[in-house]
């Protein structure tokens, strides 16, 4: 006997991203999804966003073990949740819905560190209201090509360490080739988080959309 | 290979819930699988046999449909699919604007006994 399904193997999922994205909604938050590979710069990049806005800002650090970011986020004072996968590669909507509820926060913008990996956090959707593509010029200029799903998901692509550009063999027209191919509408910022170059841009812009979320 | 173990659980959850009360045997799943979406067929079997031990899909087999996101190039304006190791316009060797993206797994259809 044959079954019809035609069914999104992912609906369990997304069907808890909605309600997350309705909370949020509902806590005039906004939030913002950052994937990257293992080593990208993710926690670095998110401490000095956050030290730039004038928004009150949280932090969801997940990670397959350990609380070493979630210690380091919290010795800037910024609040913090640790959610560990315990093997798995990826948040899910489940996860940052159960941490949610640990941080009541409202009207601030809650910025998720998922687990280090460019293949499946592109998959999962978790209820943010966009994702971030963060890749370093330390991981080479194929990362787009080789990992296409999250350069073309992303709404927004960071590329760090560009303080180290002299020092490795980075082709940036290359790079940005690749992420305009997959994501012609897609906003682009250089960053050094060590030094905060280039973190004004890209701070002032998310100040406007936090804004403009709430002027709708 | 690890990427798809999260994807080949939420497969096995979808088919197990679709089962009418009567079925005790899955014998096939067809599965679509979009390019852009990185999972690997071959490492979903892997995972399938593991996690659907002891449950009524155990000896399904898994077909797999692969959908190839399109791109027009914006070179010579062709129309063109990515194929397994390049986004670029296979006529003219430019880079094209992503046009069709396929980044979802579907379950199609079932056969049980």
């Amino acid at each position: 006997m044959e079954i019809k399904v035609i069914k999104d193997v992912l609906e369990a999922n997304n069907y808890i991203a909605c309600k997350v994205k309705e909370e949020i909604a509902k806590r005039q938050a906004m939030m913002i999804n950052i994937i990257g590979s293992p080593g990208a710069g993710k926690t670095s990049f998110i401490v000095k966003t956050i030290q730039y806005l004038d928004i009150k800002s949280v932090v969801i650090e997940g990670d397959v073990t350990s609380d070493i970011d979630s210690r380091k986020v919290a010795e800037f004072g910024i609040p913090v949740v640790q959610v560990n996968t315990g093997g798995g590669c990826h948040l899910n909507a489940n996860m940052i819905n159960l941490a949610l509820k640990e941080m009541p926060v409202k009207n601030a913008i809650v910025f998720v560190e998922n687990v280090g990996n460019l293949v499946c956090p592109a998959s999962f959707d978790i209820g943010e209201d966009f994702k971030v593509a963060l890749s370093s010029v330390t991981e080479g200029h194929d990362k787009p090509y080789k990992y296409p799903a999250i350069f073309e998901k992303a709404k927004v692509t960071i590329l760090n360490k560009t303080d180290l550009k002299k020092y490795v063999d980075f082709d940036a027209n290359f790079f940005y080739k690749g992420v305009k191919t997959l994501n012609p509408n897609g906003y682009i910022f250089e960053v050094s988080s060590i030094l905060a170059d280039g973190i004004r841009e890209w701070g002032e812009w998310l100040k406007e959309q936090f804004k403009e979320k709430f002027k709708k | 290979m690890l990427h798809e173990l999260s994807i080949t659980s939420a497969i096995l959850d979808t088919v197990l819930s679709e089962l009418p009360a009567d079925c005790n045997k899955v014998t096939r799943i067809d599965i679509t699988l979009g390019d852009l979406s990185g999972f690997v067929g071959e490492h979903v079997k892997y995972y399938f046999e593991l996690l659907s031990r002891d449950t009524p899909a155990s000896d399904a087999i898994l077909t797999f449909d692969y959908k190839r996101s399109k791109f027009r190039c914006t070179n010579c304006g062709k129309l063109y699919e990515r194929s397994d190791f390049s986004i670029r316009c296979p006529y003219c060797k430019s880079m094209g604007t992503l046009i069709e993206s396929c980044n979802s797994v579907y379950i199609n259809r079932i056969e049980v006994e």
